[in-house]
Parts: structure tokens; C-alpha cells; sequence
């Protein structure tokens, strides 16, 4: 990893760690945009890292932003930063200059008519606290994305399971501007949105399983804490394994450009990382866990929910098999082989 | 983050490539089509087939050319191991003197040791068991107690190995004894000797695993003479010995490969048209597998560079022992109406062998108690 990565890493590690603190989560949850952290990231540029300089993002690459999203997964920042990086890849795609402010992403059910947009799209990730929505619009033959102000937007406020806004979304004939693309952009939308989910669920799970270490020797039961029983370490080491194979299926998108199916194996792992973890770090923790004063549900909450969005396993498995089962039995070797 | 739980990406060096060409090559021409392949590295010998892959430098492909060896990088060695256990070939004859064996007298034997045993063992002539288990000694290998003691020339061996894979079919075992009596400190006066298995004095009695092979037997010693030039390295050094490989033997490709003929047979069987929830499996069973080679391939660079990755190894093994056994499970609930006769053959050899992925080369529970000291906890 070159210098300025870990450097882009250690800078989103320090914000989140000062100012992602479990109140401001809890608070964020209870509907308080937290303005103090997205400024202060505002300032760093990190909401726009691995966007182009050219087209108003902050420069870097693709693994940088992840770097970032997969920290922001490790502290829970209750902030569109995946959307605002995919609705900004969207943009910079169509060749349209990168608006400042919060964005995000929407896919449903849009027609445009005339210049005029209309539709409606369910689960937007925090499109009450978005000044810009992006929308993929196409009717077969030509793509195009609509930069949605959300002012145009009727917006009905919802929450997923972990307390994130997911709010849904109406339009009526707006004259949004419309940027055309070459590219599928609703594709594009499904396996970029699969790639943030992958980073932010791998930080969140690395995350979990400091936690239920950092629990079990602290806990003390029978006269000596919890970790030195053999029931907890084996429990506790099958956690390890699954984040272990969650943190290198989520580096193969960090290494390089990711492939398809790279994203594709990294969604299907590490989404099924997701119940054997919460299920053992729950369990370690005991009802301190299960409170809601308690930080671990921030995170498994979260992956609860994050497993599900751009794809959960079952979508990305059968995609993932739909080559190899094309290219026959005994193909299936070499195709393995070729993912380095 | 935790020590042992990071696992770097490591790419295969561009001279592997045509390396695996030749190997597939090979193997094309060397495989017995009649017979069913079996991805199991224990369940397949063939002394024709060693010797042919002795033949292309494949065996000891790491070792020095002075012993016969390939003087080839670790990662090279791994492409070919591969290659040879997802297509199934039959690997057990040589398996061990080549993984373990060879390694371990390269590293502890003597220079005469390096010179009798090596270049037999890289022609794919000679074989090796490993003797660590005992009737009354499992994963608590410190309490061994078959023991020798010295008399002129060398030792006096008594006691009995058990569950010694291949003692019937091999020339020697690599056998761990007791050289000074049990002190405080329990790993202390143990020794590595290289014992005969065609020694008057050895007994070698098989044992019926529960699918009906008789791979593992139990080796009796009785008063067995070992002259001093085959223990290996310095007498009282064999619990250092038995430790050291641990690494190279536990996240290699074959802890996580056994069952994979399985998973090939079954895309035959679903054919281009598998249901949704058979695509799905499919899918699940290759991002899993390719996590696995991929956190495998990291921990051979980890030990091409010198380093010991053993909470990393343990990892491996642990995922990869429980993704083998958890394959054909699966499939057995998405198979389609009436699968064919290969099918059925594949995944039931496999039922039968998978209760020794988790056993073999450390079990489930000893590998969990090792991660575990690796995150802290004890």
C-alpha cells in the first residue's frame, strides 16, 4: 500500500475515532443530522476521496475510498459517505462536474418523459439529509443518470434495523439534468453499491470481534474471566476465522481495480460471515450485549442490514456461479486458479 | 488489529504459469480415466504415478539439486500441489516424505541423512510414515510413551504407534520417542528416529477405517535396534522437530481441497440448467473456496519469506477442514432426481472420509485453542 493510502486511512481512522463516539451514533439514530462530523470530513475532502480532481473529487483511488468506507464500517459513521462516493463515481462517469454537499443513490421504478422525471424508489439511504440525489434512468437504449435535487423529492421517512435513514422517495416530473453514459449505470450502481457494502461489513466485523476479545478477558466469572474457559476461546476463535476470511476477501477489492468477481465473492463471504459473528459476539457479550446502551449492536445491527442492500449472498452467489456453470465442470479448476 | 489474523495478498509469480501448463499437461496424459478422481490427498496411491511425477522433478521440487531436489521457490511447489489434488490424483505414496520428511531432515537430519534419504524420495521411490500418535497419547502428544534407550551404537525401541497412515505400504517411519525420562518439563528428552517399517523387530497391523480401508494401522516396536546414524538431529530435539512444520502442514491446499471432486461431479449433474437455489450453492462453495486458497497462498509467501505464521495456518486449517465437511452436506440437499452412479460414488466416498478432515494433522479443537492464544485469550 502506498504512503498517501495509509495516510488517507490513518486520517478517516482519527476523525471517526475522536468524533464517532457512541452518543453521536445513538443521536444520528434519533434523527440529529450529525453536522460536526460531516464538516470536519467536509474539510479533509475524505467524503470525495477516489473521485477525480478533474470532475471536483478529491483525488486518490478506488482502494483509498474503500480504505476510508471500511473504517467508517468499523466506527458506524452514521453518514452517507459510501452514497456520496457512488452517486460522485456516477457523475464523474457521465463526465458532469461532482456537486459539493451530501449525496446518494436511488434505484426504483423512474421513467423520464420530456426532460421531466417521475418515479418513486424505496430504502434511499439518508435521502432527508441529501442535497443531491442520483437517480439511473434508461429505457434500454439510451443510459442516463438524473442529478435529483432532493427539494424536487417527496420524502418518506424510513429506517432500516439498525436506525439508518432508508427513506423512500416520490418524483414528480422534475427537470432534473440528466448526464448520459455509455456504461449501464443501474449495474453500475449494483456492483459498486456491493463493493462499499463488502469494505464497510469487513470493518464492522473486525470491529466486533475487539470487542468480544476485549469483553472476554475482561469479564469475570467463576473467579477468572470469561476468556480463559475453553467453551469462550473456541467460540471466540471461530469469530476470528470468519473475519479473518472476511478481512482478505475484502483486501482483494483494496489491492486493485476489483473485478466483478471479486465483488461478487466478497459480498457472498463476507455476508455470510455476518450470523455465525453476531450470533458468537452476542452470545460472549451476554445481556450487557443485547442493551441498546451497549455499543456492539451499533455494529451487528448494522451488518444485519448491510448484507441485505446491492445484493445479499443468495443474488451474488448465483451471479457469481452463472460463469463458471456456462463454462462446464471441468472448467471450474481453471477458473478458480485464474482469481489470483 | 490482532497478530495472525492478517493475510496479505500474495500473487502467484509470472513462472508458475507455465509451470501449471505442465502440470495439467502431465496430468491429462497420467490420469487413469477409468478411475474416479479423489481430491482427498489420503484416499489415492499409486507408485506408478509417484514415480512419474518423481520423473518431472515434482517431488522435493524445494530442495537443494545436490539432494535430487528442484531447487524451486515455495510458491512454485504450491501451484503444482495444487493442481495435483483438484484433479485428484492419487498422491498419498509419496505424500508425506514429500511435505514433511523432506523439509524436516533438510532442517534437523544429518548430511548423510540428507544424502541416503532425499534423492530416493524425490524419484518418487522412497516413503515415509509419521509415528506422533499413540495408543494412549493424542492431542496431548507430550505424553508419549514409547521410549529407547541407548545401548552401543545406538538405541533399543519399544512401545507402539497407532493411526500411522501408510506403515504398511512405506519404508520408514519418522517416529517420536521418548529418550530420557518424563521431567518437569514435558516437552523435554524426546528424539526423532528414522525406524524400518521392514524391520524384523516392527509389527505393522492395519486398521479398518469406518469406510473399509485399512490406511492407519498400529506399529509395534519391540526392542527394535536404531543405530545412532538415524536419529535425526541431536537426541532430546524432537518435540522442537515435530513443532517446526506445523505451519507447512497445516495451510497447505489439501486442508481445504478434499472434497472439492465433489463439487465438480455435481456441476456435472446440474448441467447448464441447475435451479435457483443449486446456482446459488454453487456460488456460495466457490467464493468460500476461493477465500480459502486465497488466505492459503498468503501464508506460503508468509513462509517463503522465513516467517512462522502458525496462528495463521491454524486458521486455515480450521476453515478449510470445516468448509470440506460442510460441501457435501450441502449438496446433498439440492441434488437433482436421480443422480447418476458417478455422482453418488464421488459424494459417498467423500461421506465416508470427511470425518478425518477435522481429525488429521491436528484437530478441530487444537487448532481453536491455538487461535485463541493467538487473539490473547490464553
Amino acid at each position: 500500500m502506498s504512503e498517501q493510502h495509509e495516510l488517507i486511512r490513518e486520517t478517516a481512522e482519527r476523525v471517526f475515532s475522536d468524533l464517532c463516539t457512541k452518543e453521536l451514533v445513538d443521536s444520528a439514530e434519533a434523527g440529529e443530522w450529525p453536522t460536526g462530523l460531516w464538516t470536519t470530513l467536509a474539510e479533509t475532502g475524505l467524503p470525495l476521496v477516489g473521485l477525480s480532481e478533474e470532475y471536483a473529487g478529491s483525488g486518490g483511488d478506488t482502494s483509498d475510498m474503500l480504505a476510508v468506507l471500511r473504517e467508517a464500517g468499523r466506527f458506524c459513521v452514521p453518514l452517507p459517505l459510501a452514497e456520496t462516493y457512488l452517486a460522485g463515481r456516477l457523475i464523474e462517469q457521465c463526465g458532469g462536474q461532482i456537486p459539493a454537499g451530501p449525496m446518494t443513490v436511488a434505484t426504483g421504478n423512474f421513467t423520464l418523459s420530456g426532460g421531466r422525471l417521475s418515479g418513486h424508489a424505496q430504502s434511499v439511504p439518508f435521502a432527508r439529509d441529501c442535497e443531491t440525489i442520483v437517480v439511473p434512468v434508461g429505457d434500454g437504449e439510451t443510459s442516463a443518470i438524473a442529478i435529483l435535487p432532493r427539494s424536487d423529492a417527496e420524502i418518506e421517512r424510513r429506517r432500516n434495523l439498525a436506525g439508518e435513514a432508508r427513506d423512500g422517495i416520490v418524483v414528480n416530473g422534475a427537470r432534473a439534468p440528466i448526464l448520459t453514459t455509455s456504461s449501464d449505470p443501474r449495474e453500475d450502481l449494483l456492483v459498486w453499491g456491493a463493493m462499499t457494502r463488502s469494505v464497510m461489513m469487513s470493518g464492522a466485523l473486525s470491529s466486533v470481534l475487539e470487542m468480544s476479545v476485549s469483553y472476554a478477558l475482561e469479564r469475570a466469572q467463576f473467579g477468572r474471566p470469561i476468556a480463559k474457559f475453553q467453551a469462550i476461546q473456541q467460540q471466540l476463535a471461530v469469530l476470528a476465522g470468519e473475519v479473518a476470511a472476511s478481512l482478505r476477501a475484502a483486501d482483494s477489492l483494496l489491492s486493485a481495480d476489483p473485478d466483478v468477481l471479486d465483488i461478487a465473492i466478497a459480498k457472498s463471504r463476507i455476508g455470510e460471515a455476518v450470523a455465525p459473528s453476531t450470533e458468537i459476539a452476542h452470545q460472549v457479550h451476554g445481556a450487557i450485549g443485547y442493551t441498546l446502551d451497549h455499543a456492539l449492536n451499533l455494529r451487528t445491527r448494522r451488518l444485519w442490514c448491510w448484507r441485505e442492500e446491492h445484493g445479499n449472498e443468495a443474488w451474488w452467489q448465483r451471479r457469481l456461479a452463472r460463469g463458471f456453470i456456462e463454462q462446464g465442470p471441468d472448467r471450474l479448476w481453471p477458473g478458480i486458479a485464474a482469481l489470483a | 488489529m490482532f497478530q495472525g489474523l492478517t493475510f496479505e495478498a500474495v500473487e502467484l509469480p509470472a513462472n508458475t504459469r507455465a509451470l501449471r501448463d505442465e502440470v495439467r499437461a502431465f496430468l491429462a496424459e497420467a490420469m487413469d480415466p477409468d478411475e474416479l478422481p479423489n481430491s482427498d490427498f489420503n484416499t489415492g496411491d499409486s507408485l506408478a504415478f509417484s514415480a512419474a511425477l518423481g520423473g518431472r522433478g515434482w517431488i522435493g521440487m524445494t530442495w537443494p539439486e545436490v539432494y535430487g531436489g528442484g531447487g524451486r521457490s515455495f510458491l512454485e511447489r504450491y501451484v503444482v500441489t495444487e493442481e495435483l489434488l483438484a484433479a485428484g490424483a492419487p498422491v498419498w505414496a509419496h505424500w508425506i516424505a514429500d511435505r514433511q520428511t523432506g523439509p524436516l531432515l533438510l532442517k534437523f537430519g544429518t548430511e548423510e541423512q540428507c544424502q541416503r534419504f532425499l534423492p530416493p524420495i524425490t524419484r518418487g521411490e522412497c516413503f515415509f510414515s509419521i509415528g506422533l500418535s499413540e495408543p494412549n497419547t493424542g492431542s496431548d502428544l507430550a505424553s508419549i510413551r514409547t521410549s529407547a534407550k541407548p545401548v552401543s551404537g545406538g538405541w533399543l525401541l519399544n512401545g507402539s504407534k497407532i493411526w500411522t497412515s501408510g506403515a504398511h505400504m512405506n519404508h520408514y517411519v519418522l517416529t517420536l520417542v521418548r529418550t530420557e525420562p518424563p521431567s518437569e518439563n514435558r516437552h523435554a528428552g524426546m528424539s526423532q528416529f528414522i525406524v524400518d517399517l521392514h524391520d524384523k523387530n516392527v509389527t505393522v497391523k492395519g486398521i479398518r477405517n469406518l469406510s473399509g480401508d485399512a490406511d492407519f494401522n498400529q506399529v509395534f516396536f519391540d526392542d527394535v535396534f536404531v543405530p545412532d546414524d538415524m536419529v535425526v538431529g541431536e537426541p532430546g530435539n524432537g518435540w522442537q522437530q515435530v513443532m517446526s512444520e506445523l505451519s507447512y502442514e497445516r495451510s497447505g491446499p489439501e486442508r481445504f481441497l478434499s472434497s472439492f471432486r465433489v463439487l465438480v461431479e455435481y456441476m456435472r449433474e446440474v448441467g447448464d440448467s441447475p435451479d435457483p437455489g443449486q446456482q446459488a450453492l454453487i456460488g456460495k462453495l466457490i467464493a468460500q473456496l476461493v477465500t480459502l486458497r486465497r488466505m492459503s497462498i498468503s501464508v506460503a509467501g508468509m513462509l517463503s519469506d522465513g516467517k512462522l505464521p502458525d496462528t495463521e495456518a491454524a486458521l486455515i486449517k480450521d476453515l478449510g477442514n470445516t468448509f470440506e465437511r460442510a460441501l457435501p452436506e450441502m449438496i446433498r440437499l439440492q441434488m437433482p432426481d436421480g443422480p447418476s452412479m458417478r455422482m453418488l460414488d464421488t459424494l459417498n466416498q467423500c461421506m465416508l472420509h470427511a470425518p478425518s478432515f477435522t481429525l488429521r494433522g491436528g484437530t478441530r479443537e487444537i487448532l481453536r485453542g491455538m487461535i485463541a492464544r493467538g487473539l490473547g485469550l490464553r
